[in-house]
């Protein structure tokens, strides 16, 4: 990847390139450079992505495909930006990035104490070193027409059905605390039912699009049901119940409603808008075409991470000790907090491998893959599992029925380039190569290229 | 028929714990008839001599020797090895035998596709391929490091072992030098590692263990070291360093024993030492900073060693 920045004699961003040179193998499609064309306005953005293909293994996206690799140049020139500019960066980004969700989130950042004592860069001279550093993520809030969801009682229970499945993202939860909360019962006495295709049309598991896309119409039926309930119920509630619901499902017979996503209220907050509307015409074009052949909506404001990141660099042995991740999530409301905190902090753990160990390693000459084993691929494993400090910043959705988007992937954009930002402010060394690995750092720590 | 004196009349490959030999047999690596063997009484577990010397039965696991706390005093390096090695559940089962003659971990090697010295083929593809977690001491025509920690622990401490067929063998002697690229160790065909030897401790030496790695626990070590010394009135009286994953087997640092051999023990004198880790080092391409990291261990025990 190439990166250039070119703020204005007043500092604002004037001009934005990034040019992405993918190695996709015998595939196509990356879209890396792509994905800095929604955030950091600028009067000229140049961005191209291009496949290099060769006939190794197709290289599959992971979470949130394109976005870290984006965010690891985009964020570290913008770090490099505010040093060079001497303007603190979270302060840079405050005023070169006006989205609302994430100026939230930047004063929540600025405010963190690890982030107001951090040393200045490069004044440590030990064998080990501390540095703190910030970086910025956005995905696109998605959710997919004519997604349904259909809500019965059937025997007295609840069940809420439809065609989706959950990957041990916390589909399943989702739906029950979303019913439960409605009728002011236990999740555990929702009765969900997915992974069949027989259901309702339900939205696929990609894209961070699930929560956004069952919620709403899930919340249409669920209406629908407790008039049909109250209506067709075998006698009343006692008076002054507390668990009226419980009471009237008791005496209700077998009935059942259901919902299809509705679109969003044009009603939103300031600043927030869809993102394809800072690309005129041709963002509409693109939203049409979307809606068409993927039947995908991009829809208005932006899911939002911000991390704030503390390394201890041993500098001897070129080891990198990720020690407490603070990480600030816009998703609009938390509809099953257990189950976000873990997709933020796996999130966080996931970005780690991606910043420090995950890399598949090939045979130049043939192409054989020589990491094919959890040996030789290199994840985290519990002790590289840093104190992990999950904030979650519930506004910013109001126009989504509901209020909650997806948080799947937004979650990790952020860690690589926070990660290399701590370590340049520890060491003064700047690493633009991934994974950090002991061979590159203590290479760049004597100012060579690593092999 | 004890399942030991099976050997001598059959051909195949031992099995001990198998945390090694099942993954390449899984893959396909390895075939041909095994022999599972197991302990007899003289080959497992520590047998103290008189004079606080050492013999452990080679059926003795990793997880015991790091557990021993006898041991863990009188042999502190050892310990400290045996602990950092893999995984919780493959010290809990892999044997001090299986880990001295287990085969290398070669990423090549390891590839049931691929040819190499190590498998009747005739060149080395890690060589001109990517050999990242190679050796940066070439000795000869294989570039994978010698994997056994427990090796360059013995190393350290100059033990012996024995065999069912020959008696204080070096380190040297098991392993060999690193010249003959098709074999992981000198044991003959059918040999069997029974114990190994180590003579008593010096008075008032130290000893520990470093690896650098990527991660903070369970991996291969990008460079290991386990270090000795006596420090008296100040000065190191005694010195032995040996270094695992840099070479095609473990290596003693002799230059910098010699350089720290009667010397201060200061920071200066043990920075200056330290740089002559790489003495005698040819990297390859891929594994200069395997230099850096063994230098960076050197000084790391060393000053922990002295303070
Ligand atoms: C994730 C992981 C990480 C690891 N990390 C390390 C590490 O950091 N350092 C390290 O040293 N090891 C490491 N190991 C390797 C592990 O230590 C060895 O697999 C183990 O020591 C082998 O012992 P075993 O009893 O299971 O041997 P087996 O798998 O049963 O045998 C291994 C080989 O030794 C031969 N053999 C076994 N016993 C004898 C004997 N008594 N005489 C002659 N030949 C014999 C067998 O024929 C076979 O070829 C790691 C392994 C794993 C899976
Ligand atoms: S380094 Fe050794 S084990 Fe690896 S491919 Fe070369 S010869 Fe085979």
């Amino acid at each position: 990847m190439k990166i250039a920045l070119l703020p204005s004699d007043q500092g604002e961003l004037k001009a934005l390139s990034l040019t992405a040179y993918a190695d996709t193998g015998a595939a196509t499609n990356s879209t890396i450079a792509a994905l800095a064309r929604l955030i950091y306005p600028a009067e000229g953005k140049e961005l191209a992505d291009f496949d290099v293909i060769s006939n190794l293994p197709a290289g599959a996206p992971f979470r949130g495909p394109g976005g870290p690799p984006m965010a690891f140049a985009l964020e570290q020139a913008i770090d490099e930006a505010a040093l060079r500019m001497n303007v603190d960066p979270i302060a840079l980004r405050k005023r070169w990035d006006p989205d609302p969700n994430r100026q939230r989130l930047y004063d929540w950042a600025s405010s963190l104490d690890v982030w107001r004592n951090r040393k200045p860069i490069a004044t440590q001279s030990g064998r080990y070193r501390r540095g703190v550093g910030v970086a910025t993520g956005y995905w696109l809030y998605l959710w997919q027409p004519r997604s349904k969801v259909e809500v019965a009682v059937k025997g007295g229970r609840l069940v809420a059905s439809t065609a989706t499945q959950d990957i041990g993202t916390g589909t399943r939860t989702v739906i029950a605390n979303t019913v439960a909360r409605e009728f002011g019962l236990e999740p555990h006495e929702i009765d969900v039912r997915i992974g069949d295709s027989k259901l309702p049309e339900g939205p696929g598991s990609g894209g961070s699009r699930v929560t956004a896309s069952v919620i709403p119409p899930m919340l249409l039926a669920i209406e629908k049901l407790k008039a049909a309930i109250q209506q067709n119920a075998k006698r009343q509630p006692a008076p002054g119940s507390n668990a009226p619901w419980r009471e009237w499902l008791a005496a209700s017979p077998d009935l059942s409603a259901s919902g299809v996503r509705p679109e969003d209220s044009r009603q939103m907050a300031p600043g927030i808008e869809s993102p394809l509307k800072q690309a005129g015409f041709m963002g509409w074009i693109f939203g049409w075409m979307m809606r068409r052949f993927s039947n995908l909506v991009i829809g208005a404001g932006m899911p939002s991470s911000v991390q704030v990141i503390e390394v201890e660099v041993d500098t001897w042995l070129g080891h990198v000790r990720v020690v407490n991740v603070h990480t600030g999530i816009a998703v609009g409301k938390i509809v099953a907090p257990a189950l976000a905190h873990s997709q933020a902090a796996g999130a966080v753990i996931q970005g780690i491998g991606y910043a420090l160990y995950e890399a598949r390693e090939v045979d130049s000459r043939t192409g054989d893959v020589l990491s094919g084993g959890m040996e030789d691929y290199r994840i985290p494993g519990i002790a590289d599992t840093p104190v992990i400090d999950v904030h979650f910043d519930q506004g910013g959705f109001d126009h989504v029925l509901g209020g909650s988007v997806g948080i799947g992937e937004v979650a990790t954009v952020p860690t690589s380039p926070a990660v290399a930002n701590a370590i340049l402010n520890a060491t003064g060394v700047r690493l633009t190569e991934l994974p950090i690995r002991p061979d590159r750092l203590v290479a760049a720590l004597k100012g060579r290229a690593a092999a | 028929m004890t399942p030991t004196t099976m050997t001598a009349t059959q051909a195949g490959e031992f099995r001990a714990a198998g945390t090694d030999l099942s993954e390449r047999r899984r893959s396909g690596v390895s075939t041909g008839p095994l022999i599972d063997i197991s302990a007899a009484p003289d080959t497992i577990g520590m047998h103290w001599g008189a004079e606080g010397s050492l013999r452990i039965g080679a059926f003795t696991t990793i997880a015991a020797i790091a557990a021993d706390a006898r041991l863990a005093a009188a042999y502190p390096g050892i310990a400290a090895s045996a602990q950092g090695l893999a995984t919780p559940q493959v010290r809990h089962l892999a044997t001090l035998g299986g880990n001295l003659a287990q085969r290398s971990r070669c990423w090549y090697f390891r590839n049931p596709h691929i040819a190499c010295l190590k498998k009747g083929g005739s060149d080395c593809p890690a060589r001109s391929g990517n050999h990242l977690y190679h050796v940066a001491f070439d000795l000869g025509p294989c570039v994978a490091p010698h994997p056994s920690t427990m090796a360059a622990a013995l190393l350290a401490y100059e033990a012996k072992i024995t065999t069912d067929r020959r008696s204080s063998l070096t380190i040297g002697d098991l392993l060999g030098d690193g010249s003959n690229g098709t074999a992981d160790n000198a044991l003959q065909p059918g040999e069997l590692i029974k114990s190994v030897a180590l003579p008593s401790p010096l008075q008032g030496e130290r000893a520990l263990y470093k690896r650098a790695i990527s991660r903070t626990h369970a991996e291969w070590p990008l460079v290991e070291l386990c270090a000795r010394a006596v420090i008296r009135d100040g000065a190191f009286q005694f010195v032995r360093l040996a270094a695992g994953g840099i070479a095609p087997v473990p290596l003693r640092l002799v230059a910098v024993e010699a350089t720290l051999q009667g010397k201060q023990a200061s920071a200066a004198t043990i920075a200056s030492a330290a740089e002559q880790a790489t003495s005698g080092a040819k990297p390859l391409p891929m594994t200069g900073y395997k230099l850096d990291l063994l230098k960076g261990v050197v000084q790391d025990l060393l000053e922990r060693l002295t303070a």
